[in-house]
């Protein structure tokens, strides 16, 4: 899995009935420093998220069929979660509740 | 299946039910001499790892599986921990 960043919605009205009722977003891929890596890639949504949130990008397209309850999906990117902290090498890379503001 | 070495953690309150008390280690695949092998990502752990160990992991549809009770979406799972390369 990888760390993303919510870019865009994306709206689509006439689509496969695989997508029906679930939002799909364009995410940005980010590397542990939270720096953009690669392309953007189109993500199915199940935690509901917003602009801007950093989530948990998975890319595996079995696992997408199981949650969307469709073996015959053809979906091969999903939002899994929110992410709350990154720590790496001792670190804490990344905190969406700072503890210390200041 | 491949070798990788434990970075750090991801930690995640709302996250798909599947995953609920499955930890998150972001792992960076090594080769057999343990140099890092492209970029770090993020891996479900099914074996109690922690940070600077050596483990190897199984990515695609069968990451899913090696959980008794939980079929967590996920690409890469880590399975084991590597005592030691000879």
């Amino acid at each position: 899995m990888q760390i993303a960043k919510v870019v865009k919605r994306v709206v689509s009205t006439v689509k496969n009935r695989a997508f029906d009722q679930k939002p799909l977003l364009l995410v940005q891929p980010l590397d542990i420093s939270l720096q953009h890596k690669g392309a953007e890639v189109l993500a199915i949504d199940f935690m509901g998220v917003d602009q801007g949130e950093i989530v948990l990008l998975m890319k595996e397209g079995s696992s997408v069929q199981q949650m969307l309850g469709n073996k015959d999906a053809p979906a091969d990117a999903a939002i899994v979660g929110v992410i709350d902290t990154i720590d790496c090498d001792d670190r804490t890379v990344f905190e969406k509740y700072p503890s210390n503001p200041d | 299946m491949y070798l990788g070495k434990v970075l750090g953690r991801v930690v995640c309150t709302q996250k798909d039910p599947q995953m609920q008390g499955l930890k998150l280690l972001i792992v960076t695949a090594i080769d057999g001499e343990g140099k890092p092998r492209g970029k770090p990502f993020i891996a479900v752990d099914s074996s109690g790892a922690g940070a600077g160990e050596t483990v190897f992991l199984c990515g695609g549809g069968e990451a899913a599986l090696p959980f008794a009770r939980q079929r967590p979406p996920s690409d890469a799972t880590i399975l084991g921990i590597v005592d030691q390369i000879e």
